[in-house]
């Protein structure tokens, strides 16, 4: 790594970390503007609510509980519940929660990464034959199928009538709990990246340089393997990010239906009954993964494929 | 690049089974253990907090208050072995029995003193507003609640062992509201030791009821254990409960039948497969489903066509065949299983049914409703929205009710869903024209509904005014006796049924698959739905 | 022939009666293995497209497959005499059920809740009828209308927005990419469902909301995948040449790095569909979808799942429309992908 790489990661991380503070301002401002409170709506009068938000500092000025919140979040306060488990510190409750998501999503990552990436290149080194429909109609399958109906079916089959795994999550047996839904979500990354392997490599074997190689006598397995394969993997790289922290963060559905206590569900509760600070915790660490990984991207970029500069000034 | 690659490989498992050791503390079950599946998990298991069905469960299960009730909904005298009342109804001297927290330290009048004044003096506490005069009634409650710092709450620990209870006013129902978990003890000296990490964690609670929080996993599992030191704890008869949060209920149906779940609640779509199996019941809940019209909308302020769309829903085939999961027609503004009246029969009982024609009788009726409001308002064609929430069961009986009404020549039904927190909202700006809506009991009286309806009501959200109404209550609220009471209450939903503001469509019920060999499950339409205490499973 | 070319006007003669005969050259060695490119007549980039198209099966079987899906979703509810929202709870969950294919087990009506007995002995729900006794075979195909709807919006905002947006910063770079990776940050870290209901309280549902909430957050993705496309290829000799030609920026983006990426972007778009239908269905749960009791295919599916237990078909008729249409868009959409591509005209 040269000093200018150097210096650009260290002005990326600045910008970083500034946008980060614009998107907890956006975020705080935002939920604000939701309708209902994070109370037992039914049953509360104005008075009450009144009462209530006094008692939590949500009858200050946005502005002041916003800067209340933000000089407690870099102390690493995150702030408490109200809704999702009262009173309860959030860090508390995300916590827990972050290390089952992410197994699961890296899981799921790095199962649909290798079968789609196998189910890519033997469509696109067979193309337009029955090997190239096959793996087409697998992913098409990948993608229409809803996860949460594949879901169930291997619930059905695999804890009821050929009863080998649990059917429920389990805290204490997180492996075996996980494989269903693991499998379950790595449907749709197959999907998605055979399909991208597939136009990568089609591109690739088409280039000059491949032609070249080939020209020159290379062997065909060495061909694909050292020369294909790394070079159509690149781009690969731009749509796993975004694929590996949507994951990671949980998937709502997969974990309402095998009941893992997840982040997808936390968030999407936490909306639901307006637990703003739950809302804000959870949001804010996807948008650091996502960040970070967007960044990591745009160096790896840089480093895997000298041709692509970023960021500076290369308007030339 | 390959070490790079090597290098994300290998980190990525290495995070991957990181996060597979973590969370792994729950305890091992082996004994005669019950496994319920339920949706939702515990909110607050602090008493002073907690607001919904399934932390009053919980709270129920591992304290106990002054009284509970038995699997009829009978209260029955819980911590309280017996109470007084003065001759004016005013004081109520309750007397404890010799019971013990799960740290040792004894169950005296101090925890309740303590948890009362410390829920009332907190604005965070929801339920506080259950001492005052839309509760309990007791003596200075409505002025504490509205900001008077300097009173404190008409209560006395006479001695360790007597508490008593100054009202304010005479309330029926005072001693049924004592098995709600707001009015349970919290032991002063051990609260105060946890801090605000009290009832957080399984680690910060005690118990003083038939069983004690071991683990709690939070949003997957629970565990209790018997309670060795509960005061009954003789008859309680299995080792613990296994609590697993599963918010599909699909899920935990196919866990039912692979036999590791034994409770579980079905939706309306499982019925059918479920309904032939001897594990299926099926039980009433408190919560009663309601249309409200709005009187801001010129056309609905019609009693005929309100009257008209009231009539023309055949709630028969809407239990029947669309809800299917034990739900009850319900046609009044007071549902059944909620109070019991002095003659000892249930309030649905004595009371006439409303808006309970079946469907060619209801929709000739209706019609001739809707013939009369065309002619009144002038208008032929009228569209009208209909604002629900898209879950269960309010999405589908939503769906029936539009197409129900849409039998009426010339009345076009908008569907508007919006979210439960949107639909609040929306009522309460009064931004709709008819609302399905719900409201569960606060305590086992028919006021709890009726009130609702009074002018001002902060809940009348379509700005029903009615003075004659208005006038009745006031009647059965000074009423001398209960017989009078009651009939006075009676009337007061007649007045409503004739006016329908709101109109009754069905009450909720709960469809479960309990396992043959488990009894005991007990469930209440008020206060705690669910109480475990009498849990039995043969081996 | 010993006529000197002086001219343009000479050249045009001369070129006028020459032309190349396989004689003109002989290959010592081996002569077999030697083949002539044919003389090609100039043709149009758009002719070259179609051509290209029309030669591949799987894009025009896709075509037509997609094509009668749309005529049979607008004809099949008109000639049925169903509505799609008569509910009728004497008729509800009966299973699939097709005249002249009743041998079949999948269609002869038995498995459902209520049965084709007594008085509906002669009735005939194609694809069984719902919870609440409509018939699906009207409603799938009214969903299918719907749902072709929000995908082909769903493409046209990936286009427009997705990949105009990822065109742009990924091309110019610098401080312009700065700002806009910056704001496409933002933008994502506000969870669609708190979007979703604030917008809920600005707008109301139908066609137009879901526009609205399309446009407002699913070009992301496609933003995101064009810009690093755009980084990959905008270093490469031929971008240069056009600069140093004096090419603009826009011209360059649209002439010679569109064409480039455009194969990889129309894969990704066509990939984006079932995630627009399955928003839509999302949609309509939150309030800002199609209103009930008017449906959707992913609508439709996420009510049959919910049934999936007891009565499977309402889910499985559904998905395999949708599964059918994603094949054919897929089909459609590698043909186009062969077609746009300048690299691989196969002549």
């Amino acid at each position: 790594m040269d000093k200018s790489t150097i210096k650009y990661i260290l002005k990326r991380l600045l910008i970083a970390a500034a946008t980060l503070f614009v998107i907890v301002f956006v975020l705080f401002m935002i939920l604000k503007l939701m309708p209902g409170t994070p109370f037992n709506d039914e049953k509360l009068t104005e008075a009450q609510k009144a009462a209530i938000y006094a008692a939590y500092g949500l009858d200050k000025p946005e502005l002041e509980q916003f800067y209340i919140y933000i000089t407690n979040m870099l102390k690493g306060d995150f702030g408490i519940s109200y809704a999702i488990q009262r009173n309860m510190s959030v860090a508390g409750l995300v916590a827990p929660r972050i290390g089952i998501s992410f197994s699961l999503g890296i899981g799921a990552t790095l199962i649909g990464t290798i079968i789609g990436i196998l189910l890519g290149i033997a469509a696109a080194l067979n193309r337009n034959t029955i090997w190239d429909s096959i793996a087409t109609i697998f992913a098409v399958i990948g993608v229409s199928i809803p996860s949460f109906v594949f879901c169930l079916l291997l619930l059905i089959a695999f804890g009821v009538k050929w009863p080998v795994l649990p059917v429920l999550y389990n805290a204490s047996d997180p492996i075996r709990s996980s494989i269903i839904p693991m499998v379950a979500l790595s449907m749709g990354v197959i999907a998605n990246v055979a399909r991208f392997t597939r136009s990568e490599m089609i591109e690739v074997l088409g280039s000059e340089y491949i032609q070249l190689a080939e020209a020159k006598g290379i062997s065909y397995k060495h061909l694909i393997l050292h020369h294909a394969i790394r070079n159509c993997l690149i781009p690969m790289i731009t749509v796993l990010g975004p694929i590996i922290v949507g994951l990671m963060t949980g998937s709502m559905v997969i974990e309402k239906i095998c009941g893992i206590p997840g982040l997808g569900s936390l968030l999407v509760k936490a909306i639901e009954v307006r637990d703003y600070n739950v809302i804000l915790a959870v949001s804010f660490l996807y948008s650091v993964m996502y960040i970070v990984v967007m960044l990591v991207i745009d160096i790896l970029y840089g480093i895997i494929d000298p041709r692509i500069r970023l960021g500076k000034g290369d308007r030339s | 690049m390959k070490k790079f690659l090597s290098l994300a490989c290998s980190s990525m498992m290495l995070i991957s089974l990181v996060g597979c050791g973590s969370g792994t503390d729950t305890k091992k079950s082996d004994g005669n253990y019950v496994t319920l599946a339920k949706e939702n998990d515990v909110i607050s298991m602090d008493s002073r907090y907690a607001t919904d069905g399934m932390s009053f469960e919980m709270i129920a299960a591992t304290v106990e208050g002054l009284e509970t009730m038995d699997k009829d909904g009978n209260i029955v005298p819980a911590l309280a072995e017996s109470y007084d009342v003065s001759d004016d109804g005013l004081i109520y001297t309750f007397h404890l029995r010799d019971a013990e927290w799960s740290n040792g330290t004894p169950v005296t009048a101090a925890d309740f003193t303590y948890a009362w004044n410390a829920t009332i003096k907190n604005p965070a506490a929801e339920y506080a507003y259950l001492f005052g005069s839309d509760g309990a009634c007791i003596k200075n409650a409505d002025e504490i609640l509205a900001g008077d710092t300097d009173l404190d709450l008409a209560i006395a620990a006479k001695d360790e062992k007597t508490f008593e209870v100054t009202l304010a006013k005479q309330c029926p129902y005072f001693v049924s509201l004592m098995s709600f978990p707001v009015f349970y003890p919290v032991n002063e000296a051990y609260a105060t030791e946890q801090g605000d990490q009290y009832g957080l964690t399984a680690d910060n609670l005690i118990a003083n009821g038939p069983y004690k929080l071991v683990s709690w996993s939070k949003g997957n599992k629970l565990v209790l254990e018997k309670n060795d030191s509960y005061w009954d704890a003789e008859n309680v008869k299995v080792d613990g409960i296994n609590v697993n949060i599963v918010p599909e209920a699909s899920t935990s149906a196919l866990d039912f039948e692979s036999g590791n779940t034994d409770f579980t609640k079905l939706n309306s779509t499982l019925v059918d497969k479920y309904k032939d199996n001897e594990a299926y019941t099926t039980v009433l809940e408190g919560y009663l489903w309601y249309l409200q019209y709005n009187y801001d909308n010129k056309y609905l302020q019609n009693e005929n066509l309100r009257k008209a769309i009231s009539t023309v829903i055949d709630r028969e085939d809407l239990v029947e065949n669309v809800l299917k999961d034990g739900s009850i027609v319900c046609g009044g503004f007071v549902p059944e299983a909620l109070a019991t009246g002095p003659d000892g029969k249930d309030y649905r009982e004595s009371a006439p049914e409303y808006f309970n024609m079946l469907a060619e009788d209801g929709l000739k009726a209706a019609q001739e409703y809707w013939d009369k409001a065309k002619q009144e308002l002038g208008v032929n064609e009228i569209t009208l929205s209909l604002l629900y929430e898209p879950s269960d069961p309010s999405k589908p009986a939503a769906e029936f009710i539009q197409s129900q009404i849409q039998q009426l020549d010339g009345i076009t039904v908008e569907m508007v869903s919006q979210e439960k927190e949107n639909r609040i909202e929306k009522q309460k700006a009064g931004d709709f024209d008819m609302v399905l809506t719900r409201w569960g009991p606060d305590y086992a009286d028919p006021t709890t509904y009726l009130n609702l309806m009074l002018t001002g009501n902060s809940y009348n959200y379509g700005k029903y005014s009615s003075k004659e109404y208005d006038a009745k209550m006031a009647e059965a609220a000074n009423a001398k006796s209960d017989e009078e009471r009651w009939q006075k209450l009676q009337e007061a939903e007649a007045i409503l049924m004739n006016d329908v503001p709101v109109v009754g469509v069905f009450q909720v019920g709960g469809a479960s698959l309990i396992n043959k060999n488990v009894t005991g499950i007990e469930n209440h339409a008020v206060g705690v739905p669910y109480i475990y205490k009498n849990l039995e499973k043969k081996e | 022939m010993a006529k000197l070319i002086k001219n343009q006007k000479d050249l045009d003669e001369f070129l006028q009666d020459y032309h190349y005969m396989p004689q003109d050259y002989e290959l010592i060695d081996i002569p077999t293995r030697f083949e002539f490119d044919e003389d090609v007549p100039a043709s149009s980039f758009l002719h070259d497209v179609w051509t290209q198209f029309k030669s591949n099966k799987g894009a025009i079987v896709g075509g037509i497959i997609i094509l009668i899906f749309i005529v049979i979703s607008f004809v099949a509810p008109m000639t049925s005499h169903y509505s799609f929202d008569a509910v009728d709870t004497a008729q509800q969950s009966m299973a699939p059920r097709i005249p002249g294919l009743t041998w079949m087990s999948w269609f002869n009506g038995e498995g459902g809740i209520r049965q084709y007995t007594g008085d509906l002995a002669n009735v005939y729900h194609y694809f069984g009828t719902d919870v609440l006794g409509r018939d699906l075979w009207v409603r799938c195909w009214e969903g299918c209308r719907i749902s072709l709807f929000v995908a082909g919006t769903a493409v046209l905002v990936n286009v427009f927005i997705g990949i105009l947006y990822g065109m742009i910063s990924g091309y110019f770079g610098g401080w312009v990419d700065s700002i806009m990776q910056r704001f496409q940050e933002i933008v994502n870290s506000i969870p669609t469902l708190v979007i979703l209901t604030l917008l809920l309280l600005i707008m109301k549902p139908g066609l137009y909301t879901i526009i609205v909430a399309l446009i407002l957050t699913e070009w992301i993705g496609m933003a995101r995948i064009t810009r690093a496309q755009v980084l990959k290829i905008k270093e490469l000799e031929f971008i240069l040449a056009s600069k140093t030609l004096g090419a603009s920026g826009f011209f360059i983006i649209f002439k010679n790095v569109l064409p480039n990426i455009f194969g990889q972007i129309i894969i990704m778009a066509m990939f984006s569909i079932p995630n627009a239908i399955f928003y839509e269905a999302f949609l309509a749960m939150v309030g800002l979808g199609i209103p009930a009791p008017q449906a959707s295919l992913g609508s439709l599916i996420n009510d049959g799942f919910k049934t999936i237990l007891v009565t499977p078909y309402q889910v499985v008729i559904p998905v395999v429309i949708l599964g059918i249409l994603m094949l054919s868009f897929n089909l459609l959409a590698d043909g186009l992908r062969d077609a746009f591509d300048p690299k691989m005209k196969e002549m």
